[in-house]
């Protein structure tokens, strides 16, 4: 930053001042009172007081009449110039800064208040600006405007400046970073750059990770994404082959089972068939000898009954001809007996008497013969009866037990056939299930499908609206801001240019010209001698034909300058972008962009829901492996149920037909209705086998009954029908008694006829009576004897008939024969091997069941193992454990490189982090970037009698080092404290790379060090500007180093 | 090798190779590294058919994973293809489908494959269960293909076997492991004396990536020939071919040579000390080599700083040539010893020797990125110096 030029007016004693500067050492030079200060105090006032401050009162001329006007120009850096104006004090005060790029065109920035606002901005000296919180009176001042604008009457000021002071903070923000470079080694410098390359290869400002194609962490990530998910398929898909593997394993193991459980299943039922085997026939064996033995015993018995009844016959017949011969005696004596009756009655009524008493009593003797035989025949009725009621008896029990023979065979015959309903409708139940199932499946691995193709479609229409977005070419929006700003500037520039115009105009003679103003054409006729006048916003072209043309531009020619580099800035960056786009204007652009946006934001939508649906895509293999198993499943019991389909029936009627029923019931409730089933068929059969053996039993009885009886119906009469058995019975016994009735009325009128004997007669009588009694007795006797013998010889007969038969059927067995049969089957019995418990004390059809089952269980897993073999074929397997330690390999080498990536990205980050602290630790004491220069500069001076200058954070200098020890700087002398003092103000305007002004600065020097400060300050005028006022130029002036100006020339004092 | 000089009494020659794997990739080196490892495979088959040439055989036999999976990249059967046509052969080649690469739909054997379409007329692919090719008029190949990444059958067992009659040398073609792998899942299991019950006198099997006769007492050879070039670190015995020599008395049994045809060393090492890395990067003829070097140990920063140059020259860079064929550092247990000063060159600013004194302080509570961080300041601090 250096200063042109200054002018100044009316101000503090100086009428009129102007003065141009140079970059470097200028030396202007005046005597005393010639107003060298008053120049110094007009630069701090145009830089910082305010035109309307009331401490621009010290800068009036009070021998005149007229405001104080400075105007400085100053270059802050090559290419932006500014023009400070301003008038101070009252009404009449303004202010205005102007801006220019060449310094010697300038546009107006701004003015009046914001002026100030706008210096301050621009200088960032340390000072508030308009409007501040402190609004400190008088000329305001910082520790920069100290050193940099320090006053003639305070040359060692700048020794008791501090940046706490500043009511700004701007000064010590400007003075931390010129200081901070200042302090920077070039090799630091080199360092921290090496270090901030690397750390932004891979971080953005914000820290975060880089995304971009450079960046470090991409290539790893999307290689880490591809693995992971690469990792997640496989690993996906290894779990299903080991679930597989582990099935197969399971199922193996579970076959293996199956097949021994089945195996043991049907070594127990054989064993307990050889068992119920043996034992039946051992029972049948046992059944046969007893019946055998049985025939045998009847025949014996027969044997023993003949013997027993032909003795009783023999017995009978003894005691007959016994009873027949006592009755021969008796009939004798009762002959004499009569005899003698007759001797006693030979009258006739007694002849008469004796001959009726005589037929009584054969007449009794007739009735007690039928009386006997009657009572035979009542007691082998009732015998009969009694038998024919037992053969009923069993024979109705028979026929009940065949009955429910016959009906537990037909309900055992109908469940059976409702079983195999059962299974029929259990196949149909599975059938349909499966092929639900797979039905499902194939609803899922449709739907799978359509995320497919809708994945697809996504993608597809995702890409089609990035080609249609990059198709337009839109620009992004950097290039539209930059377009706008362009077109902002043109317009600003074309503003700037309408500064209005008027153009008057007079010819001699009457013409017609052609007017152009501000673009806009039409003719006008121009009168002689008449003025013409005409207006324009910034252009005006008028042609008068045969005479020639005026030009007319507002503005000036810098303005028409910028105003073209605006045109040609906005034709060259708008040009390429309109043709390439279509748009004619930034808003078209920016619509443009928007649309560009739009498409984009919709293609990252797409892609949003693809991926989403790309999602619901994943398992589309496990889809279709499973849809195949559910296919098979399904071929498996159409299978089975078509091996159950009745001839003539489809098997698409047949499922029709039961798909209702199927529809309303559940396998398991099938399954629960056959063992329902099972267990009534087990218990009927049991019933069954019960009433079979009583129906043998109840035959045998029969039988036995029957031989029984027939004797009895011998004696009844063959052909007799028992139903007429009670009657002949009851007909019988009433004969009896009729009998019996007229055997006693012949008694008593045998006992009537009797009495009427006489004494001697009564007494032959009674003897002929008590011998006819005893003769009666006897053949009461003998009729008993005769009829025990007839019944003794019928019993005899009916046993004899008898015996033939059962001989007969005795001749047809063979007692040792089966006595040998059931030794042999109890032999076998007993050399089966022992019955396990299991075996023993379960029913039969338990042990068929369980064979079955067991049996089924093991084809049902064959099946299964056959399928997950088949799955694992599918999966991969050994294969697929390849894959997954490949892809494992491939995470871990990527999770290492990652590691590595972050620990020597993390150490470049840390060691930036590091540097950057150690800087700022380094040069927040803003001090000792000062310390070095100026305390070189000092020894350098003194002669290294003075060490180093002590400096603090807030640059107030303490003291410095002489003799080992820190001195007070008021302590030295005052030629050493200016000369510190402009070591120390040379620096910051160093730091700066900032004009200083030194107004009669080393009055206290010597000549030598003012003779080596000149030098200094001639080596220090290649970087920054020096403006000295001294009354002494040749103290400072270096001939042809410096520029120097005689203010005597410049200035015009008001007195 | 000493080549067969007795090739008078020989009835057959036959060439039996597997497992070549081409198209498998290693993602867990750099790409340039996996190129290299995945390209070597392909290479290696130039030098099996050259061998198969130069030792006249009647047959190459190539048991199954001839291809790392079903549809390799282009770039891998295009390559196949083209070694074979430089081949102007009469002997046949057969490629068998191993559960790698297993005869499926779409796999590069499916006839519709355009590398099956390309393949010259003596390359054969078996192409179906009970596959068989006579070679001359006594001698046929028996084989079955894989069709599955897995299976539980015995492809062997499915071969059929020697009719009555039958005087031909009978040679079986399976992909499949023998039960014989200790604690190895099988997959397509091979049985024990396979090839005398089904009549062979040699059955040619791939899968197993080692050189290895399996039963080697038996009457007719079962043999694996290995991976021509290993596939991963802790693979012994491969890089070979198999040479199989079927002498013309039927009574002796055919006669196994191997042959090394593979160039590359899969080789993990450990170093403990900086004295044992120079000892490794002393090492010649490293470029053939898939080197996995663990390090552990803790390093002063010089020395660290030498290790870590090492490293770079054994890994090689833009401008250098790597030492190591491929190579891949566990450095988990490799640190720097940051607990000692750091010799920082006095000419340097202080501002970097009180960034090195600060990092040596974080190092305490942030050993490794600390660590990283002050060997970068190190590496800039002496290129300043330098």
């Amino acid at each position: 930053m250096w200063i042109r030029r200054l002018e100044v007016a009316h101000c503090a004693g100086i009428a009129a001042a102007s003065v141009d500067l140079e970059p470097g050492l200028n030396v202007l030079h005046g005597p005393n009172e010639l107003g060298k200060s008053s120049l110094a105090a007009a630069i701090r006032a145009a830089l910082l007081l305010q035109s309307q401050s009331s401490a621009a009162e010290r800068l009036r001329d009070w021998y005149v009449d007229a405001l104080p006007e400075v105007t400085l120009t100053f270059e802050q850096e090559p290419g932006r110039n500014w023009r400070v104006r301003k008038r101070f004090g009252g009404s009449g005060a303004y202010a205005y800064l102007d801006f220019s790029r060449d310094g010697r065109d300038f546009a107006q920035d701004s003015r009046g208040r914001e002026v100030d606002g706008a210096l301050q901005a621009l200088l960032r000296w340390g000072i508030e600006a308009p409007g501040g919180r402190r609004g400190r009176r008088g000329m305001p001042s910082s520790l920069i405007t100290t050193a940099l604008l320090g006053q003639q009457e305070e040359a060692t000021a700048i020794l008791d400046a501090s940046l706490s002071d500043d009511a700004d903070e701007s000064g010590k923000q400007r003075l931390t970073e010129a200081l901070q470079a200042l302090a920077e080694d070039p090799r630091f410098k080199s360092v921290l750059n090496t270090v901030q390359d690397k750390v932004d290869e891979a971080f953005t400002a914000t820290g975060r990770r880089k995304t971009g194609r450079a960046s470090p962490w991409t290539q790893l990530r999307e290689d880490r994404e591809n693995a992971t998910r690469r990792k997640r398929l496989v690993d996906q898909q290894l779990n299903e082959s080991r679930a597989a593997q582990e099935k197969i394993s399971g199922l193996n193991e579970e076959l293996t089972n199956a097949r021994d459980e089945a195996e043991r299943a049907r070594k127990l039922l054989a064993l307990r068939r050889d068992h119920e085997r043996a034992v039946e026939a051992l029972r049948e064996a046992e059944d046969e000898r007893a019946r055998v033995a049985a025939v045998f015993g009847r025949v014996r018995d027969n044997r023993a009954a003949v013997a027993k009844a032909t003795g009783e016959v023999e017995h009978l017949e003894g005691k007959r001809k016994e009873r027949d011969s006592f009755l021969d005696d008796l009939d004798v004596r009762r002959e004499e007996a009569q005899a003698r009756v007759r001797e006693l009655e030979s009258g006739s009524a007694e002849q008469g008497r004796r001959l009726r008493e005589q037929e009584l009593e054969t007449k009794r003797a007739k009735l007690a013969a039928d009386q006997d035989r009657r009572c035979g025949l009542v007691d082998a009725l009732t015998s009969a009866i009694a038998l024919h009621a037992q053969v009923s008896t069993l024979e109705d029990e028979l026929a009940r037990k065949r009955q429910g023979l016959g009906e537990a065979d037909a309900a055992i015959a109908r469940q059976r056939d409702e079983l195999r309903d059962l299974d029929f409708g259990r196949c149909v139940v599975r059938y349909l299930a499966a092929r639900t199932e797979a039905s499902r499946r194939r609803t899922a691995l449709d739907e799978a499908r359509e995320h497919v193709a809708e994945v697809e479609k996504l993608d597809r229409r995702a890409g089609e609206m990035r080609a249609e977005a990059s198709r337009f070419n839109a620009p992004d929006d950097a290039e539209i801001e930059r377009l706008r700003t362009l077109e902002t500037n043109l317009r600003i520039a074309r503003e700037k240019l309408s500064v209005g115009i008027v153009v008057q105009v007079a010819l001699a003679e009457a013409r017609a010209a052609d007017v152009e103003t501000d673009g806009e054409a039409h003719g006008r006729a121009l009168g002689a001698g008449e003025t013409a006048e005409f207006e324009a916003e910034r252009e005006l072209r008028l042609t008068v034909p045969d005479i020639g043309s005026i030009h007319v531009r507002g503005g000036g020619r810098a303005l028409l300058r910028e105003a073209e580099d605006a045109e040609a800035s906005w034709a060259q960056a708008s040009e390429r972008t309109f043709a390439r786009t279509g748009c004619k204007s930034v808003e078209e652009l920016a619509k443009l962009r928007q649309r560009v946006d739009n498409l984009l934001a919709d293609a990252v939508a797409l892609e949003s829901n693809a991926s989403e649906a790309r999602v619901r895509t994943e398992g589309m293999d496990s889809l279709e492996r499973q849809l195949i198993e559910a296919n098979a499943e399904t071929e498996k019991r159409a299978t089975a149920v078509r091996a159950l389909v009745r001839d003539g029936e489809s098997f698409d009627q047949c499922i029709d037909d039961r798909k209702t029923d199927a529809e309303t019931t559940t396998e398991t409730a099938i399954e629960a209705r056959m063992g329902q089933i099972d267990e009534e068929v087990r218990q009927r059969t049991e019933q069954r086998n019960q009433w079979r053996d009583e129906a043998t039993r109840d035959e045998r009885q029969v039988a036995v009954t029957n031989a029984e009886l027939k004797p009895l119906r011998v004696r009844i009469g063959e052909g007799s029908d028992p139903a007429d058995w009670p009657l002949q019975r009851d007909e019988a016994k009433r004969s009896a008694d009729a009998t019996a009735a007229s055997m006693a009325e012949t008694e008593t009128a045998l006992q009537a006829i009797r009495q009427e004997a006489t004494e001697e007669v009564a007494k032959a009588r009674a003897n002929l009576a008590g011998l006819e009694r005893q003769c009666e007795a006897a053949r009461t006797e003998l009729a008993d004897a005769e009829r025990a013998l007839q019944e003794a010889r019928d019993r005899l007969k009916g046993l004899e008939g008898e015996s033939k038969p059962l001989q007969e059927a005795a001749a047809n067995e063979d007692l040792d024969r089966v006595e040998a049969a059931r030794d042999e089957a109890g032999r076998t019995v007993e050399a089966l091997a022992p019955l396990p418990d299991e075996a023993r004390d379960v029913d039969i059809d338990d042990l068929v069941d369980a064979a079955e089952t067991t049996a089924g269980w093991s084809e049902e897993l064959r099946s299964e193992l056959d399928k997950a073999e088949g799955a694992l074929e599918q999966v991969g397997g050994q294969y697929l454990e390849e894959q997954a330690r490949q892809v494992e390999e491939e995470v871990d080498t990527l999770d290492s490189r990652e590691r590595e990536l972050e620990l020597d990205y993390g150490g470049w980050r840390m060691l930036h982090e590091v540097l950057k602290e150690a800087e700022e630790e380094e040069t927040a004491h803003l001090g000792r970037a000062l310390v070095k220069p100026v305390s070189q500069r000092m020894a350098a001076l003194t002669g290294n009698r003075y060490g180093e200058v002590a400096i603090d954070a807030q640059l107030n200098p303490g003291g410095i080092e002489l003799g080992g020890d820190e001195r007070d700087f008021k302590a030295l002398s005052a030629g050493t404290r200016e000369q510190i003092a402009l070591l120390l103000r040379l620096s910051i305007a160093e730091a700066l790379n900032s004009f200083v002004i030194l107004d009669d600065q080393l009055t206290q020097s010597d000549g030598g060090r003012l003779t080596w400060m000149r030098d200094l300050l001639g080596q220090a005028a290649a970087a920054i500007q020096i403006i000295v006022l001294t009354c002494h130029p040749d103290d400072y002036a270096i001939a042809g180093a410096c520029h120097t100006v005689d203010l005597a020339q410049c200035i015009t004092r008001t007195d | 090798m000493e080549h067969n000089s007795g090739d008078g009494d020989v009835a057959l020659k036959l060439l039996h190779t597997a497992d070549w794997h081409l198209g498998r990739r290693f993602p867990q080196f750099g790409r340039d590294q996996e190129v290299l490892l995945t390209r070597a495979r392909l290479e290696v088959l130039a030098r099996i058919l050259n061998v198969a040439a130069s030792r006249n055989v009647d047959a190459v036999l190539c048991a199954g994973d001839l291809f790392d999976q079903p549809s390799p990249p282009e770039e891998w059967w295009r390559g196949a293809l083209a070694e074979f046509a430089r081949r102007d052969w009469q002997r046949p080649v057969v490629l068998l489908p191993g559960n790698h690469d297993p005869l499926t739909a779409t796999s590069v054997y499916h006839p519709s494959h355009p590398f099956r379409m390309g393949l010259p007329d003596f390359v054969h692919v078996v192409d179906r269960p009970g596959w068989q090719l006579p070679i001359g008029d006594n001698a046929v190949v028996l084989a079955n293909p894989c069709t599955s990444h897995a299976g539980q059958s015995d492809l062997a067992e499915k071969l059929p076997p020697r009719e009555p009659g039958d005087e031909r040398i009978r040679i079986g073609l399976i992909h499949g492991q023998t039960f014989d792998i200790e604690g190895h899942q099988t997959n397509f299991p091979i049985a024990r004396g396979i090839a005398e019950a089904r009549g062979l006198d040699y059955l040619a099997i791939g899968d197993t990536h080692a050189f290895r006769e399996v039963e080697p007492e038996a009457p007719a050879p079962t043999v694996y020939p290995g991976a021509p070039e290993a596939t991963n670190f802790g693979e012994r015995d491969t890089g070979k071919v198999a040479l199989v020599f079927f002498p013309l008395d039927r009574r002796r049994r055919a006669r196994v040579e191997s042959e090394q045809v593979g160039t590359w060393t899969w080789r993990e090492a450990r170093c403990d000390s900086l004295l044992e890395l120079k000892a490794l990067r002393a090492e010649p003829d490293l470029q053939h080599t898939v080197l996995r070097l663990t390090l552990d140990m803790a390093l002063p920063m010089a020395e660290y700083d030498e290790a870590e140059r090492i490293l770079e020259e054994l890994a090689g860079s833009e401008a250098t040539t790597p030492r190591v064929g491929v190579l891949d550092v566990r450095r988990d247990r490799f640190r720097l010893a940051a607990d000692g000063p750091v010799d920082l060159d006095d000419s340097l600013p202080d501002v970097l020797r009180a960034t090195a004194e600060r990092l040596r302080l974080r190092a305490e509570t942030e050993r490794e990125m600390a660590g990283r961080a002050l060997h970068h300041l190190y590496r800039l601090s002496h290129k300043l110096v330098d």
